[in-house]
Formats: C-alpha cells, structure tokens, sequence
C-alpha cells in the first residue's frame, strides 16, 4: 500500500492541481451572475442569445460535416494503408502523425497562402476567368481546413483495428462457399462497425474542440463554441469568465457523454465477444 | 479483385492522401523562398533573403529558448508523473490499467480551451506564478500521449517476470528497477519524451489564453508574424515544419532499431 | 529430518480480493525433484509465488530447512527461481546474466569468472557466454534461466512450468537435463507443470493439485496406480472408472475379497486386461469394437456382454485381436482400486 501511494504521487498532485480543482471551480463559477451571487443567468444567455445559439450551431455543423468526410476517407486511408508493406507502412504512420501535429497556426497559414485572398487559388480562378467559387474563411472553408488534422487522426485511429482483421477469415468464408460481399456484410461490418463509431466520436470531440486552427484562420469572424470561449476569456472589456465558465461546462458535459456513449459501444460489443 | 489490383488501388489512395496532405506544406514552402507571391500562380523569383532575415531577429531565438524550455520542462514533469504509474502498472498490477483509461480520452472531453477556463478561474487572483501552472497544465493534456508511448515500451517483454527475478536473485527492489528495467525500456521512454516534447513545443491554446500572450513561444510568435509578416512566417512555418519532420524520423529509425529483437521474444513473454 | 526440508502448513493466499488458496499443507524432501502438478488454474503458479515471496498477502507457514520464511521478503529467502518466460535479462550477455545473483552477493571478479564458468559447463554453453538472450534458441534460453539460478546453489529452486514454451523434442530432453542437474548438484527442486507425462518422468515425488487443493502426495507410481479419489484416478493416466454395480455386472471382485459397495467407484487401468487366463484372473467375455494403433501399445474399445464397455490397451507384440469376434478378456481382482464415492463429477 505503500508503494502504491508513493507510486501515484506525482500524478495525483497533477490531476488534483490542473485538472479537478479547476473543473470544480469552473462548474461553481457557471451558476455565477454578474455580482457574484448563484444564478441559472449565464446559462440563460447562454440559450436565449443569438450570438450565442449561433456559436453552437456553428461548431456542431462544422464538427458534423468535418468528421463524417474525414471518417469516410480516413476508412478508405486506413484500409489502403494495410495493403502496403510492413516498412512503408511504418513510415507512413509516422508521417500521418506528423501532420496531425502541424495542425493549427501553421496549417491556417499554409491554407491562406493556398486559398486566401491573394492566394494561388484565387490566382488560378482568375486566369482562368472562372468565379470565385471558394472562400477559405468561411463556414466551408473551415470545415476543409479540419479534416488536414482530423483525416490522418482518423487514420491512426483505424488503422490497428483494421490490422487486427484475420486474414484467414476470409479464407474460410471464401471455403464455406461466401461470396466477398456477403462476408463483409456478415463479418467484417459487424466487427468494424462499433470501433468506427467510437473514432468517430473521438473525431467529433476533437473537432469541437478545436480552437486554434479556427481562430489562427478566422480571427473572430467565425464564432464557434471554442472561439467564443477564447474571446469572453480575452477580450478585454467584453471579457465575462463566468460565462466562459458555463460554455466550458456544457461543452465538458456533452462530450463526456459522447465520449462515454462511443466507448460503451465498442466495450459492450467486446464483452459479448468474450 | 485481386490482391495485385488491390494493392495497386491502395497504393493510388494513399499516394492521393499523400499529396492532399502535403500541398499546403510544400507550398508553404516554396512560398518561404520566393521573393513575392501575391496573387500569380507561380512565385516571381526565389531568394534565401527571408530566412536570413529570420534567424537574424533576436527574437527568433528568444522564441525558440522559451519553447525549447517549455518543451523540456513538461517532458520531466509527464516521466516523473508517469513512469512510476507506467512501472507500477506493468509489474505490480495490471488491473490499474483499466482505472488509468480515462486519461486517454481526456484531450477529447476536456481539450485545453475548456481546461483554461479553470484555470484562469482559479489561479487568476492566487499568488502563484503563472508559468508553473501553465507548464503543469501542458503536463496533463499531454498525459495521453505519455502515457501510451510508455505503456508501448512495456510491450513484448514479460517484464514482470524479470522484475521479479532479479528480486528472487537478491535485489532490492529499486536496484532491480535500475538494472533490469531501465536498459530495457530505454527506447520506448525516448519515443515518449520525444514525442511530449514535441507536443509541448508547439503548444498553442493554454500558452496564449493563460498568459495573454506576455510569454511569446514558436507558434505565438507564428501567429503575429503571420499577420503582419507573410514571408517570415512562412520561414518560421517551414522551420517548424522540419524540426517535425526531423522528430518523425528520429521516431522511425528508434522503432526500426529496436523492433526487429524483439519479436523472438514475444512467444516467451506470453503469459 | 529429511522429510521436513519444505514444510508448508496451512497457507492460505489472497489475491485482489479472491482467497484463491486456502489452509493448504504439503511437504518436500531434501534432495529430491517434486512435482507440482494440476490442470491449468488450479493455482499452482500462485502457491509457487508465495513460496519465493512474490505475494504479498499471504498466511500460513513456510518452513525451510527447519526456518520460518513466510515473512522474509523475496531477495532474501535464498530461494531460486525459474520462469516460464525464461525472464533473462535482454541487456545483458549470457555470462552477465548468470553473474546476476553473484554480483549482487558482492562477489569477487575471480569468484564470478570461475563459478559461472562452470555453471555455463554445467548447462553446456560456454560458448555462448558472450551472446545476447535474443540470440538463442528457446531451449538455450532456459537453460540459461537455470544456470543463473543455480549458480547461487539455492536451498530450494522452484521451476514455473520451464518447458511449457517450448518444442515438444526440446522439452523432453531438457526435463532429462533438468532432472540430471538436480541429481548432480544435490538441488531440492519444486516443479510446476500441467503435464502428467513430464511429472511422471522426472519426479521423485508428486503433489497433485486442483481448485486450491492438495488431491494426493506420492511417488509417481503410487499416484498413478493407487489414485485417492475420482479426481486423481481421471486426472492421471487412461482409466476405466466404473461403479461396484457395474463391477458386479462383469463378475469381477476386488483383490482382498471385499464386497463391492454399490455407489462407490472403482478405477482398473486399461492395460491391466489380458487375452490370457491366469489363475487369480476373472473372466470377462465380449468382443473388440474398435482399434487404434498406438504405436508400442494397441488401444481397443471392449463391449462385455454385459453391455459394459470398457478400454483395453495391449502391447503391440503379437497379432492384434480381432473386431467383432467373441474372446474373453481377463483381468487380476488387485487390478480393481476403489476411489471413493462419485462426488467430484
């Protein structure tokens, strides 16, 4: 017991300092009005305002479309990566790593050199007297500018859980007489199908919560839920922490139960395998 | 199909994936070597001037210094937080593990925008320099990562097994951690430095919401160049870019080096 | 006393939560190779742990040489140990590896070369002193793993299924070598395994073990022909497990003239029956159903007239009997061992 307290230390000091005493003050400062006394009046803006419900309605259409589009060409990447060989496979994994972590700053900046106002594409569409069909600070534009990130997480995500597909199952249908279609249908959907749906929630949450990218390529043109927190934790004069407080709550709520709900999923379809 | 066919197919997407992944990077690239690019479709002249210029600034490597020192402090503070754990787990109680899933999905419920909010809640007014808690807070979003790099570098070996042994042998038990596990899990704990170091070196959110940009580190400094300084930013960018892309093959050639052994002895280690 | 080298009384062992073992007693000579035998789960492995101090909640006692150890952490004990995964140190040369246990006794440079080189002789790899553990073969490897164990010369080794990882012709000759170390050496060795073929083999005594519990000590030979209970008479060798009902159905009586009782079983090894009378013998007539060729020996399936049947195996040295054609089997009334009653199905 002792070993064990000692061992533990460190990080439940950690946990304890930067993680639950700040998400309990958090949850505290949600119910606080403006003169400090308890109130619902934060999550009642939080709902009534148009600003507000705008946000939201922003973050959940882009996190939606974002992840559903990089989840499908993250499948398709991810069983293309599986065919390769064991050497390139290993250097490709790396790579797509690496591009998950060049997301934000430098992934705006290099797609406003790409598609900003005085970038190529607009270059192009202009020599080429087409309209301008493609504005990279918007809705759209944000969405394109996630799925750098979230495509090759998705990627990383899948690409264990297809390696782990016995080959020799294939065989053995293709011997029990089992047409392809048929044994993707009767096999590999239903073994695949709940860790698909737990990447994708992992993709959602992580689009939700992105911040950086968003507001590195919007500025504050584009509110969303994250970049909304950023501006009434940062805005100077406009600055209401309490209330960035709720956001942060429910956003905290929501996606522990998304999370929950997505790893349920996979773990209840193991149980019933064991 | 045919498996050729197939191949030949996979090999199509990810060469597909591979490019659509790689443009902004590459013409990020070449943008930081042209002498101007606005609005044509290709550079008008290519020059090195911007990176002299760059590297030149005092700025750049105060940068650089303060991001290094970040980078390094959050990789002690994650190993001193987690190699216990990690160890204790793999030796002692492999049940802990399933008590420690929670940490791998806290960057996705908890990502650093909400955490901040906290944090600013609670330390704004205490007397506590914030610097410490910023550094302890990248600690913890980077725990995940951590975390599996390390929990990795237990795979493959029956650890426990040796462990023991050498206690059965005569150690004591700190000894036989220092002999018999340390040489043993030294790549894995190198791929989780490394990789902690990266992510805390090119840590965004915390560091600009939590010290309101006072502290400039790499990306800080990226965003400002970025809006006024096109070029240095695409240097700084490409810079950044490298330093990544160098990480990723220190990480290859680790994992190359150190997997081909260990397969003979998985069999053995199967309990 | 011989009989006391390892004495243990009454251990009970906890692990997370679960009491798995309870008041478990049993004994090892000195100088002898002892078997711990049972089916996979049975516990062995943990009562082997709590022996090299590995658990920690355990209660009881363990005598060793006439001292109590059960409170004596695991580098203390003067115990040695070999894992099933061989558990040689991956950073270390052959040579390292079997210096362990010495280095850590602060021997001197001299000491170490001299004792582990002929540890290294021993084990029949001096060759291989400069080698790396991944290097070696799986056979190689565990007799590494015995070489650093005995070259501390132990009062007690303790073997953890040492052959279960391995090929099925590396695994007999190294319970042959591991067996000839012991005598060798004069070792007091404690030996896991599942395999009753391999206990049998090298064993001077047996601890059959299940579900927590010692079923029967004894020498190989007394465990296989006088099992104690149902579970032993099925868990040990080929069986016919038959009730005295049944027995009386055949005719059949036991060696002492005892009655049958009714609801007790009864164990008679199939190669016991005989195609020749003798005089003590009872006849049983039928006829063969089946026949599998074993190699040295023919294995039959039996059908008494009584509609009994019943396993026959007979040394392959003659014309194999006939199928479906009536004979007579016999068989020596001190063939038929009562185990007790059938409670352990």
């Amino acid at each position: 017991m002792k070993t064990r307290l000692k061992v533990f230390f460190p990080l439940g000091l950690l946990v304890v300092l930067v993680l639950l005493l700040p998400i309990t003050v958090m949850i505290i400062a949600s119910f606080q009005s403006a003169d400090g006394s308890f109130s619902l009046e934060n999550y009642h803006q939080v709902v009534s305002t148009r600003y507000y419900t705008e946000a939201i309605r922003n973050s959940l259409a882009i996190s939606l479309v974002a992840s559903v589009i990089s989840l499908i060409i993250a499948i398709i990447g991810a069983w293309a990566l599986t065919r390769l060989a064991p050497k390139t496979k290993n250097i490709l994994i790396s790579l797509f790593n690496m591009s998950s972590s060049f997301a934000g700053v430098p992934l705006a900046f290099s797609l406003i050199i790409l598609f900003g106002n005085a970038g190529i594409w607009q270059a192009l569409m202009t020599a080429l007297h087409l309209p301008r069909t493609f504005e990279i600070y918007s809705l759209s534009g944000t969405t394109l500018a996630y799925t750098f990130f979230e495509v090759p997480l998705g990627i990383m995500f899948l690409f264990p859980v297809f390696e782990e597909l016995n080959p020799e199952w294939k065989e053995i249908s293709s011997v029990l007489g089992a047409k392809p279609m048929f044994f993707f249908k009767k096999v590999i959907f239903p073994v695949v199908l709940p860790n698909i749906v737990e990447v994708f929630t992992l993709l959602f949450a992580n689009a939700m919560g992105t911040y950086e990218t968003t507001f590195a390529l919007t500025g504050n043109s584009l509110v969303t839920i994250p970049t909304l927190i950023g501006t009434l934790i940062d805005g100077g004069l406009t600055a209401n922490v309490p209330l960035a407080c709720t956001f942060a709550t429910l956003f905290a709520l929501f996606m522990t139960a998304i999370v929950w709900l997505g790893n349920r999923v996979t773990r209840s379809k193991r149980e019933v395998k064991a | 199909m045919s498996p050729k066919a197939s191949t030949r197919v996979a090999r199509g997407i990810i060469t597909f994936l591979f490019i659509y992944l790689a443009t902004p990077i590459v013409v990020t690239m070449i943008y930081s070597f042209s002498t101007s690019w606005v609005k044509t479709i290709l550079p008008n002249g290519l020059t090195l001037k911007w990176y002299s210029e760059l590297v030149a600034s005092p700025e750049f490597m105060a940068v650089l210094l303060r991001s290094f020192s970040l980078g390094l402090l959050t990789t002690l503070i994650a190993m001193a937080c987690f190699l216990p754990v990690v160890f204790y787990a793999n030796v002692y109680n492999p049940q802990v593990k399933s008590h420690l899933r929670f940490i791998t999905v806290l960057p996705f419920t908890i990502p650093g925008i909400i955490l901040v909010t906290g944090l600013i809640q609670l330390y704004a007014e205490l007397p506590i320099p914030k610097i410490i808690i910023l550094v302890l807070a990248i600690s913890l979003l980077s725990l995940p990562l951590t975390y599996q790099a390390l929990d990795n570098a237990f795979i493959g070996r029956d650890f426990r097994a040796m462990f023991e042994q050498a206690l059965v042998l005569g150690d004591s038990p700190f000894k036989a951690f220092v002999k018999v596990i340390i040489p043993n899990i030294r790549a894995g704990v190198l791929v989780a430095m490394l990789l902690t170091f990266t992510s805390a070196f090119g840590e965004y959110v915390l560091t600009n919401l939590l010290l309101g940009g006072n502290f400039e580190t790499l990306k800080i400094y990226m965003y400002r160049l970025m809006r006024s300084n096109g070029q240095a930013s695409s240097v700084l960018t490409t810079i950044y870019f490298i330093f990544l892309a160098f990480i990723s093959l220190i990480l290859i050639l680790i994992m190359q080096h150190y997997s081909a052994p260990h397969k003979s002895t998985k069999e053995g280690a199967k309990k | 006393m011989q009989s006391d080298f390892l004495q243990i009384q009454g251990l009970g062992i906890t692990l997370s939560g679960n009491n798995i073992i309870k008041d478990m007693s049993f004994k090892v000579r000195r100088n002898t190779l002892t078997t711990f035998l049972g089916p996979s789960g049975s516990g062995k492995t943990t009562v082997l742990r709590a022996i090299a101090g590995l658990n920690t909640e355990v209660s009881g006692k363990i005598l060793l040489d006439g001292e109590e150890i059960q409170s004596r952490s695991a580098n203390q004990r003067n115990i040695g140990m070999v894992f099933q995964s061989y558990a040689l140190f991956p950073n270390m040369s052959i040579f390292d590896n079997v210096a362990y246990g010495l280095r850590v006794q602060k021997k001197s440079n001299d000491v170490i070369n001299k004792e582990v080189m002929a540890m290294l002789q021993t084990v029949s790899l001096t060759n291989k002193k400069d080698a790396y553990p991944d290097q070696l073969s799986g056979g190689q490897k565990q007799r590494v793993a015995i070489a650093r164990a005995m070259v501390l010369k132990p009062k007690l080794l303790l073997l953890d299924e040492p052959l279960s990882a391995l090929d099925a012709k590396i695994r007999v000759s190294l319970r042959e070598q591991i067996r000839e170390y012991q005598q060798k050496l004069g070792i007091t060795m404690l030996f896991v395994t599942h395999d009753q073929g391999e206990a049998m083999a090298i064993s001077d005594d047996i601890v059959v073990m299940n579900e927590g519990k010692v079923q029967q000590q004894g020498s190989p030979m007394a465990i296989y022909a006088q099992p104690e209970n149902v579970f032993m008479a099925q868990f040990i060798g080929n069986h016919n497990l038959l009730t005295g009902t049944q027995l009386q159905q055949l005719g059949l009586t036991t060696a002492s003239g005892q009655s049958l009782v009714a609801d007790t079983h009864y164990v008679v090894r199939p190669e016991l029956f005989s195609p020749e009378a003798t005089p003590e013998a009872t006849a049983i007539a039928g006829q063969m159903t089946t026949c599998s060729m074993l190699g040295d020996r023919v294995q039959y399936h039996f059908m008494s007239d009584a509609k009994l049947p019943l396993k026959v195996e007979l040394l392959n040295h003659s014309e194999p009997l006939k199928i479906g054609v009536p004979l007579t089997l016999y068989l020596d009334p001190a063939a038929v061992h009562p185990v007790g009653p059938a409670n352990a199905e």
